[in-house]
């Protein structure tokens, strides 16, 4: 999803960049990465 | 020996264990041994600084300081709830070990109260993750080393998270990731005054509205792995402390693939320049809003 922030400089320079925040499709979410990392911990 | 000679002779005994220089008769002689004390009168003190085995026969009190003992590590039951279920607590040593507390209680109704006998040092990988505890106000007063997902539990006591003297490592040259990625705990501002080091997806996917201070002034972050803040939704100010010739690099990676609605304001750990400007310490140098 594309987005538009706001950049205010301390200078008082202003802009508007456009950033994508999608996150890839095969990331994990919390849940799935929190049960991977704790089984890699199990002893 | 004639007779006489004997008799001196006791007499003279008698002498010596009563500490006397008359002359007795024979009849007095009974009454002199019958006066005369048995055993030692204990005097002064004796110190003992080790563990063992000692005659104190002559002393008449002991000093005693011996340094250690008592439990080294663990967790002793301080207090049940009034359905005899674990309300709180006390921990010993200063590691929580990987996977220490891992799931613990996890469903169970019930979040014991965790302290310290002595102060926490590091808190291990996973070592909270998924676990059912609630934590005392000085609990991460002294903590300086957080594991891989150490800080993933459900908590609900405080909304407020403050580790003051933790540079967000675990010993390591980086962070490690995933510090605080859950929804399950009741933290929404993160008083992190000397991270200076930050990992892959601390806040990952968090669905809250975050309030988050990252370093401070002489507490520069140094570094930002990829995104802590990816995935986010909510309303959440992050406040970053850095210096001009980092602000590029650490606001990059930062922000990258944060919400929308996420504002992050960057501030001058110390006296610096960026983009031509001049800055003190505690100057907002940028501010990335929505």
């Amino acid at each position: 999803m594309l987005i538009t922030r706001k950049y205010t400089y301390g200078d008082g320079r202003v802009e508007y960049v456009e950033e994508d925040i999608d996150i890839e499709d095969d990331e994990l979410s919390a849940e799935e990465a929190l049960d991977i990392i704790t089984g890699g911990y199990a002893e | 020996m004639a007779l006489i000679d004997k008799l001196t002779a006791i007499a003279n005994a008698i002498r010596a264990k009563t500490g006397g220089t008359a002359t007795m008769t024979l009849e007095e002689m009974p009454s002199e041994i019958e006066s005369i004390q048995t055993g030692i009168t204990p005097s002064g003190t004796i110190d003992i600084t080790e563990n063992g085995t000692y005659d104190v026969t002559e002393y008449a009190s002991a000093d005693v300081n011996v340094s250690g003992g008592g439990i080294e590590s663990g967790v002793e039951v301080i207090e049940l709830n009034s359905v005899g279920k674990l309300a709180k607590l006390k921990l010993y040593g200063d590691t929580i070990p990987n996977n220490g507390f891992q799931y613990c209680f996890y469903s169970s109704g019930v979040r014991p109260l965790l302290i310290s006998n002595e102060p926490i040092k590091k808190i291990g990988g996973v070592a909270f993750s998924r676990a059912y505890v609630n934590f005392d106000d000085e609990f991460f007063d002294e903590v300086t080393e957080i594991g891989e997902s150490g800080l993933t539990c459900f908590q609900d006591k405080d909304t407020e998270l403050t580790i003051p003297n933790w540079d967000g490592r675990n010993g390591q040259a980086t962070a490690e990731e995933s510090i605080f990625r859950t929804n399950d705990y009741a933290w929404r501002v993160f008083n992190l005054p000397k991270v200076q080091y930050i990992g892959d997806y601390w806040w990952y996917q968090s669905n809250k509205n975050l309030t988050v201070q990252l370093g401070s002034i002489g507490y520069p972050v140094l570094q930002c792995k990829q995104r802590p803040f990816g995935g986010t939704t909510g309303t959440s100010t992050v406040t970053v402390y850095t210096r001009g010739d980092l602000l590029d690099t650490i606001s990059t990676a930062i922000k990258n693939q944060a919400g929308a609605n996420y504002t992050f304001i960057f501030k001058a750990s110390e006296n610096t320049t960026y983009g031509g400007a001049s800055y003190n310490a505690g100057d907002t140098m940028l501010t990335i809003s929505p």
